[in-house]
């Protein structure tokens, strides 16, 4: 049941042509991001200088080696993206990689650095899933973890 | 059996009023406006002759869709619960994602204003359908094709695409 009481002039709705997706609030964004993989929110960063503000203010990180051709790609990918990040606080941060990781390419000293930089970004949900068994001591350190999920 | 002669064996349905930004006023069945989880917060609070919700941030043209998106689901819920207690075999769900799909093919400004309206009155179902129609509408599209579709002016200073 649905019914307009007022009858007031409508206003035309002339085509409107501007850009309203590339200023979307920040949450929107994110989930829109998180739709799809890390290397193509990554390839939205052509579209215009704010869209590559976007990419590099995201909160919810997701890095999963199995989603990449080798290992090497992989790791340059993961260490490109964090140097180019300039938000201060990161939500989530996810982390898959499985055996197949040669340890001469990435080898836990790089992925301690990587749980470090989120950690200093305030992470709040930690999500690993690599082939070692140890965590770093900054995770038990962490104030702002709320969460923490290990494969 | 119910007595056609006697409509007063349904109660009167409850309903809500929404005022949208420019000024339209909208009656909905309390259900139906519940499905905003903004309305529903506080809701109880509010006393039954006062429930008028000023709706500043969505334009009654969204809100006609908005009502219409949350009149389905709250009709649809009901009719497949029903099927379920009869145990009879229903598609309901599978109807819904098709009307649901069929929803959302809107343009891009109107799915911007759905969006916008949905995180606005909180309602999760909507505010999901549309971010993946968003997110569809992105992905696989090259950039020239995404900003066109999105009016989006590119001011790079240097574009590898350009040449393409």
């Amino acid at each position: 049941m649905t019914s307009k009481r007022k009858c007031k002039k409508k206003c035309s709705s002339a085509k409107r042509l501007i850009d309203r997706l590339s200023s979307l609030p920040e949450q929107i964004r994110d989930c829109i991001f998180s739709c799809f993989p890390m290397q193509d929110v990554v390839r939205t960063c052509i579209l215009s200088r704010q869209w590559r503000n976007n990419c590099s203010s995201l909160s919810h990180l997701e890095f999963n080696q199995l989603e990449f051709k080798s290992v090497q790609v992989f790791k340059n990918f993961v260490d490109c993206f964090l140097i180019t990040h300039g938000r201060f606080e990161i939500r989530s941060f996810k982390l898959v990689m499985d055996d197949t990781v040669n340890e001469y390419v990435i080898n836990d000293v790089y992925v301690n650095a990587w749980i470090y930089f989120a950690v200093k970004h305030n992470v709040r949900i930690l999500e690993l899933s690599y082939p070692w068994e140890e965590l770093p001591d900054c995770v038990f350190k962490c104030h702002t973890l709320t969460e923490l999920r290990l494969g | 059996m119910k007595d056609s002669f006697n409509p007063s064996i349904e109660p009167p349905k409850k309903t809500v009023t929404l005022v949208s930004s420019d000024g339209y006023d909208f009656e909905v069945e309390e259900e139906v406006a519940l499905e905003s989880q903004v309305i529903k917060d506080g809701f109880e609070d509010k006393a039954v002759d006062d429930r008028e919700y000023l709706l500043f941030n969505v334009h009654s043209d969204t809100l006609e869709l908005i009502i219409k998106y949350c009149e389905k689901h709250v009709s649809s819920r009901k009719s497949i619960s029903a099927a379920a207690a009869s145990s009879s075999s229903s598609n309901g769900e599978e109807a819904l994602k098709e009307w649901d799909e069929h929803f959302i093919s809107v343009d891009t400004n109107t799915l911007y204003d759905i969006l916008m309206a949905a995180d606005y009155l909180n309602i999760k179902s909507l505010l999901d359908l549309a971010i993946q129609k968003v997110a569809d509408t992105i992905h696989g599209r090259s950039p020239e094709q995404i900003r066109k579709k999105f009016n989006i002016e590119n001011d790079s200073i240097i574009d590898p695409w350009a040449s393409e």
